[in-house]
C-alpha cells in the first residue's frame, strides 16, 4: 500500500488496487463534490502534501509545533533533508509522480542558514523551477517555498494549514501522474 | 571548383597544425551525401585537409566532440561559430576540457542556412534540391546576403534556420581568445524581443490547462531517444544522472511520466547553461518544441538574476606557456544556478 493510501484510508485503497491510484483518487474527488452528494459516498479524497523540511530550522519549527500543542492537518508528510538546499527538482517531479497533490520545500530564513549559504542556492533554483512547473501546466499553488524557523511553530502550523486548504481546492494532482497510470 | 576564401584559409591552417604536429586532429566540416547538408569531418592527416568545407550549411554544433578527447594530452583544433566557441566555453569553465589543449578557429557567423527553408524560399520542385543546393553551398560565401537560385532571388533570412534568426552570438566569446581567425568577425545581431521570446510569451498567454494540454500532447510524442541530450554540447558530464540504473531516477519505461520526468530534469540541468544553438530541435525525431522549454528558463533567469553570462574562462592561451599550464585552463566558472545574490528577488515569505 502506498503513502497515498495510508492517508486516505483503507476504502481508497481497494480501489487502488483495482484501479491504480490516481484513477482512484479522481473518483474519489468526484465522489466527494456536492453533486454526488445523494450517493453513498466512498472515502472523500483527501490531498497529500510532501514537505521536505530542513534539519536545522524547518524541522526544528514542525518540533516545536508538536510540543506547543498546535494542530495542523494530517495530510502532510515531512522529509527531513541536511539543508533546503538538497532538496533537488527532482525530488519535487518524483514527489508529484509518487502521488503528492502538493509539494513544500522548507528551509532556514535567508542569511540563517546553518551552512551559511544553502538556502540562498535554494532561492533561486525554486524561484525558476516554481516558473518552469506553472509552464508546463502545474498549477500555480500545488508547488510552494517557505521560510520557516525553528522558533517558529505556529508559522509552521499555519503554513501547513494553508497549503493544505489552498491544495484542497485544486483538486487531486493531474499533471504530474504517477508512471503506473500513464499509457 | 572554385572554393570560397573561408574554405581556402580552413585547408590552409588546417594542413600546416597537422604537418607540424601542432595538433592530432581538425574537427570541422566535410561534404556529406547530400548537398546542403555537410557532416563533421575529423582530419588526422595533412594530405586531407583538402576535404574540410566551410559554406552556408555547417551549422551543426562541434563543440562535443571535443569531449570524446577528454582522455589524452595532444591538441585538437575545432572550427568554431559564435554558438560553438560559446559550448567551449562552457565545456572548459565546466572542466571537462582544458583551453590549452584547444586550438579555436574562429569564423564569423551570418547565420546558417536550413536546406528544407532555402528550397521553399525559392521555390524546388521536389528532386530539384541537390544540384541547386551544391551550388549554394559553393557558391555562397558565408556573409552574403542573398543569392540567386531557381530563378528567384533568395534572401539569407529567409533560409536561417530558427535559432540563427535568434542568435546573439555570432562570434565566439572574446573571453575564449581564439587562435586563428578564419573569416572577419561577424557584425553584432540584435533580435528583437519578439524573435526571441514570441513562442515562449504565446505559451505564457495561455491558462495553465491549454499549457498542461501543450506540454503533455508535446511529451507524449517523446521517444526517449535521448537525442537531445546526446547531441546538447553542454551535456557535458562525465556520467548522467539519467543514465543511472542504480537509483533508478529515471525508468526504463517509455510513458508520459517518466518523459516528463527526462525532460524537466534536462530542462534544470541546461538552465543558466544552455548556449541556444538549437541542436536539440534539430536533433529530435518527432519534433519537440525543446528551446521553447529552454529559452522559457534563459528568459527567467535573465528577469530574476540579471543577463546570464557568457563563462568566461580564467585563462587564456597566455597560460598555457607557464609552467603550472597543466591546472590552468580547468578554471571553474559558475552560472546562474551556482552562485548567488544576497539581495535576490525573494518570492518565498
Amino acid at each position: 500500500m502506498s503513502i497515498r493510501a495510508a492517508a486516505a484510508g483503507s476504502q481508497t485503497a481497494e480501489a487502488e488496487e483495482v484501479l491504480g491510484p490516481a484513477e482512484a483518487r479522481r473518483q474519489a474527488h468526484q465522489a466527494s463534490q456536492p453533486a454526488a452528494a445523494g450517493a453513498p459516498a466512498p472515502q472523500a479524497w483527501e490531498p497529500l502534501i510532501v514537505a521536505f523540511c530542513c534539519n536545522w530550522c524547518s524541522y526544528a519549527g514542525a518540533d516545536l509545533a508538536g510540543t506547543s500543542r498546535l494542530g495542523y492537518p494530517p495530510n502532510v508528510r515531512v522529509i527531513r533533508v541536511p539543508c533546503s538546499g538538497r532538496v533537488n527538482p527532482l525530488f519535487i517531479v518524483k514527489a508529484f509522480q509518487s502521488g503528492a497533490d502538493g509539494v513544500l520545500v522548507a528551509g532556514c530564513h535567508p542569511g540563517d542558514c546553518h551552512y551559511s549559504t544553502g538556502n540562498y542556492f535554494t532561492r533561486r533554483r525554486f524561484l525558476l523551477f516554481r516558473r518552469l512547473l506553472e509552464f508546463i501546466g502545474v498549477e500555480p499553488g500545488r508547488f510552494h517555498a517557505r521560510w520557516i524557523s525553528g522558533s517558529e511553530g505556529p508559522k509552521f502550523a499555519q503554513v501547513m494549514t494553508e497549503i493544505t486548504q489552498e491544495v484542497r481546492r485544486l483538486g487531486p494532482n493531474r499533471m504530474l501522474r504517477d508512471a503506473r497510470d500513464v499509457q | 571548383m572554385t572554393v570560397n576564401a573561408v574554405t581556402e584559409k580552413l585547408r590552409q591552417t588546417a594542413r600546416d597544425l597537422l604537418q607540424s604536429g601542432q595538433v592530432g586532429v581538425v574537427i570541422g566540416f566535410e561534404d556529406g551525401r547530400f548537398p546542403g547538408q555537410p557532416r563533421p569531418a575529423f582530419i588526422r592527416r595533412a594530405e586531407d585537409a583538402d576535404r574540410l568545407v566551410w559554406n552556408a550549411f555547417c551549422g551543426a554544433n562541434l563543440a562535443k566532440y571535443v569531449l570524446d578527447y577528454r582522455v589524452g594530452d595532444g591538441k585538437i583544433a575545432v572550427v568554431a561559430k559564435g554558438c560553438d566557441g560559446a559550448a567551449l566555453a562552457r565545456i572548459i569553465g565546466d572542466q571537462q576540457f582544458p583551453r590549452q589543449r584547444l586550438v579555436v578557429l574562429a569564423v564569423g557567423c551570418p547565420g546558417m542556412l536550413d536546406a528544407g527553408r532555402v528550397a521553399d524560399a525559392a521555390g524546388l520542385p521536389d528532386g530539384a534540391w541537390d544540384a541547386a543546393l551544391a551550388q549554394v553551398a559553393a557558391a555562397a560565401e558565408p556573409g552574403a546576403d542573398g543569392f540567386e537560385l531557381n530563378g528567384k532571388p533568395v534572401s539569407r533570412s529567409a533560409g536561417l534556420r530558427p535559432q540563427c534568426v535568434r542568435c546573439r552570438q555570432p562570434n565566439v566569446p572574446a573571453a575564449l581568445e581564439p587562435d586563428v581567425w578564419l573569416s572577419e568577425p561577424a557584425p553584432e545581431r540584435h533580435p528583437s524581443p519578439d524573435q526571441l521570446y514570441g513562442d515562449v510569451a504565446a505559451l505564457e498567454a495561455m491558462s495553465v490547462e491549454e499549457r498542461g494540454r501543450f506540454w503533455e500532447e508535446a511529451f507524449s510524442r517523446c521517444l526517449r531517444c535521448f537525442a537531445c541530450r546526446n547531441v546538447c554540447p553542454v551535456c557535458d558530464c562525465r556520467e548522467c544522472v539519467l543514465d543511472d540504473a542504480q537509483t533508478r531516477w529515471l525508468g526504463k519505461a517509455v510513458n508520459l511520466a517518466e518523459n516528463q520526468f527526462f525532460h524537466l530534469t534536462r530542462a534544470m540541468h541546461v538552465a543558466g547553461r544552455c548556449v541556444g544553438c538549437g541542436q536539440c530541435e534539430e536533433a529530435c525525431p518527432v519534433g519537440l518544441p525543446l528551446t521553447v522549454l529552454y529559452r522559457k528558463l534563459s528568459h527567467d533567469l535573465e528577469e530574476l538574476f540579471g543577463p546570464v553570462e557568457m563563462p568566461a574562462p580564467q585563462e587564456g592561451k597566455a597560460a598555457a606557456g607557464a609552467a603550472e599550464g597543466a591546472a590552468a585552463g580547468l578554471e571553474k566558472a559558475e552560472w546562474a544556478l551556482t552562485r548567488f545574490r544576497l539581495n535576490d528577488p525573494d518570492e518565498f515569505d
